[in-house]
């Protein structure tokens, strides 16, 4: 063996750099440190079902103004764990799902059934009994491919029993793209929500034709689409710049209320001439509408809020059949709830908040609470989270993100929470 | 085991001084990014500074601090990795041809040797693939000390010092060298080893039958690359995403191991009953 010895020096030397190079960060913990909710107040059970995503870079302005050359570790945490998204087990990073999506949940329980899906969150619909998936062929047209159709997959939980339906879609005029909203089995039958987008020929079009929702009740049985009702909006005919729709009802897989809330909104390009710039981010919203439809009636009604509320600074979130809207002052929230079933109704709620809202990394409303991240004086890496009750404005938990090892707070390292999930 | 281990350490001392010339180019070029991006760097902001009657602290306020992976995307730092890379590429045909071409038509003498021929294909396999690492686990020692004279030109004020796990991550080239985790580093060089497999069996088509065997080399690797991605092809046509990530890697795993057997399996064959001098 020793006419080998400089082979072997050479095989020596790289198993030790290249396995140098991969044991080292398995023993230094700064690279990814470890994060806790630690709870002040409340009840850490509150926090159970919370899942926070974040990220963490080592300087502020690596981060801010240095993106594509430093890439964030970027983690999720939750009450008992954090986990960086790159540090998980190559297995794991292979998956089409980020370890984020609550269709996670669906796929380990009924792994046959979600094979081959479209794994976008707002296609799928599950209650105690089923799970429904419907996808459309084609979103955007592919006139080659001739006329658009709904994949239909239903699965019945307690007997696995698993059926397919194909029905086409009848579509009254040409759409350029038609997107999934929402799936709801409301009485029964199955509804589909959708977002269809005009084909716009010229730049006129970009001003006339508002996006369309449409509500496709559909007949499995008979593998027809029974009614196709247009949610109509009414624009004000005065005005003249763009107008714009979007679906504010956020999308659970196991929501079953049948209230969709839509935000018209009236924009102008900031310099006032160039109608397609409005399209982009240079557009201001001059006024806006708040629109309340429900499938199971097919009615749409304008809900009409308090003076106080109707500002172009107020923010709006509609969670079940509540809709949320709200602003800041200084440090405080002042929130209105409205039920959708008695839309005149609002109640109003002032809550001192411990920052203002520049503070604010991210907040959620879910299930008549309110989920705050705010940033702290202390430390970039440290966080209050605050969750607040939307009944009488109690605080009800307080908690704070921080890293686990305390020598980490005095450095420039820098944490951001900008999402959240509450099951 | 002896002859192969012979035959590894032959083939080696065979490209040595090419390869030597090749770490010296990549070491000289990459320590000379270091130095000239650093005083570049440094320069700038002087500059800056008094054109704009900046203060230091006004300046940060704009602009990020440098950082090793700005030096790791420059020229210099890239160019002599492009380079030994190409040169590994072009010497894994030439590791076969100059048997054939060089003085005293070599390929005589080797596979008249008292061993297994396919001994040849190994030794040469297994050289070309401890040249690649030995490039790798060179840069790897490269980092840390370019990085530690990064830091020694430029002050504090003006860097950030950051790992070398955490500079390569960032790095778009250097990540595709040195994957995040060491089965991805096993999958990437895997899948390489797979493809020098294959090249082989494809050179020795063409020594086998010339002409014809160019021929039959480019079927055989139209085949394998066919055969590789035929889980995906299917899918596509039929029903996309239908198989999950695991049971795609599994049958890419299967199809790899199958290809570089029969491959190999191929390279044998043709060795010992084919190739002509």
């Amino acid at each position: 063996m020793k006419r080998y010895w400089k082979l072997s020096t050479f095989i020596l030397i790289i198993i030790l750099t290249i396995g140098i190079f991969y044991l080292k960060p398995l023993f230094s913990s700064n690279e990814y440190p470890n994060f806790t909710i630690e709870t002040i107040n409340g009840d850490s059970t509150e926090i159970k079902n919370l899942t926070l995503r974040g990220s963490y870079s080592p300087d502020t302005k690596l981060q801010s103004d240095f993106e594509s050359m430093y890439s964030e570790k970027i983690f999720s945490l939750s009450h008992d764990q954090v986990i960086y998204d790159k540090k998980q087990s190559f297995f794991s990073q292979l998956s089409y799902l980020d370890n984020f999506s609550p269709l996670n949940r669906l796929q380990k329980e009924h792994k046959t059934f979600i094979r081959g899906k479209n794994l976008q969150f707002q296609n799928f619909f599950e209650d105690d009994s089923f799970i429904v998936y419907v996808n459309l062929d084609q979103e955007f047209l592919d006139k080659r491919a001739g006329k658009r159709f709904f994949d239909i997959r239903l699965l019945n939980k307690k007997t696995d029993e698993e059926l397919s339906y194909k029905i086409i879609l009848p579509e009254k005029g040409e759409y350029q793209y038609i997107g999934i909203q929402k799936i709801q089995i409301i009485n029964s039958g199955l509804s589909v929500v959708t977002r269809n987008d005009p084909s716009q020929i010229n730049e006129q079009d970009y001003q006339e034709n508002l996006s369309e929702y449409h509500v496709y009740q559909l007949d499995l049985s008979n593998q027809k689409v029974v009614t196709d009702h247009l949610i109509s909006f009414e624009k004000n005919p005065s005005f003249n710049g763009l107008t714009q729709v979007e679906l504010l009802s956020e999308t659970q897989l196991d929501q079953t209320a049948d209230d969709l809330v839509f935000y018209l909104t009236y924009n102008q390009s900031v310099n006032g001439t160039d109608q397609l710039a409005s399209l982009n981010s240079s557009s201001e919203i001059l006024d806006y509408e708040l629109i309340h439809y429900k499938i199971s009636t097919n009615e749409s009604k304008k809900i009409s809020l308090p003076k106080e509320v109707r500002t172009l600074t107020s923010a709006f979130t509609s969670d079940k059949n509540t809709l949320y809207s709200y602003f800041f002052i200084d440090k405080t929230l002042t929130l209105y709830t409205t039920l959708l079933n008695k839309p005149d109704e609002s109640s109003r709620l002032l809550i001192d908040l411990p920052v203002s809202k520049d503070s604010i990394e991210w907040k959620s409303i879910k299930n008549n609470k309110l989920y705050l991240v705010s940033a702290t004086t202390e430390s970039p890496l440290k966080k209050k989270l605050s969750i607040y009750h939307l009944t009488d404005g109690e605080l009800i938990y307080e908690g704070s993100i921080e890293p686990t090892a305390d020598n980490l707070l005095t450095t420039k390292n820098n944490l951001t929470i900008d999402n959240g999930l509450i099951d | 085991m002896k002859n192969y281990l012979k035959l590894v350490s032959f083939e080696l001392s065979r490209f040595i001084k090419i390869y030597i010339a090749l770490i010296v180019v990549t070491t000289v070029s990459q320590f000379a990014g270091v130095f000239s991006q650093s005083r570049n760097y440094a320069a700038t902001v002087n500059q800056t500074l008094q054109q704009e009657s900046f203060s230091l602290n006004d300046y940060f306020v704009s602009y990020p601090p440098l950082t090793f992976i700005n030096v790791t995307v420059s020229g210099w730092f890239i160019i002599p990795i492009i380079f030994s890379a190409a040169a590994l590429v072009f010497y894994s045909f030439f590791i076969w041809y100059r048997d054939w071409f060089g003085k005293n038509a070599f390929i005589y003498r080797l596979l008249m040797l008292p061993t297994n021929r396919i001994n040849l294909f190994f030794s040469k396999l297994t050289a070309i693939l401890l040249m690649v690492l030995g490039l790798v686990a060179t840069q790897l020692i490269l980092i840390p000390l370019e990085s530690a004279l990064f830091n020694q030109l430029l002050p504090d004020y003006l860097r950030y010092n950051l790992s070398t796990q955490t500079i390569i991550s960032s790095s778009e080239y250097l990540s595709v060298l040195f994957p995040d985790s060491f089965i991805q580093f096993l999958i990437y060089y895997g899948l390489g080893s797979l493809v020098l497999i294959v090249l082989f069996t494809i050179i020795l088509f063409e020594r086998s039958f010339h002409l014809k065997g160019i021929v039959f080399g480019g079927l055989f690797g139209a085949g394998t690359f066919i055969l590789m991605l035929s889980p995906f092809i299917i899918q596509t046509k039929l029903s996309p995403y239908y198989l999950y990530p695991i049971e795609n890697f599994a049958i890419e795993l299967f199809l790899g191991i199958v290809i570089s057997i029969f491959s190999i399996w191929v390279s044998h064959y043709l060795l010992n009953k084919k190739i002509t001098v």
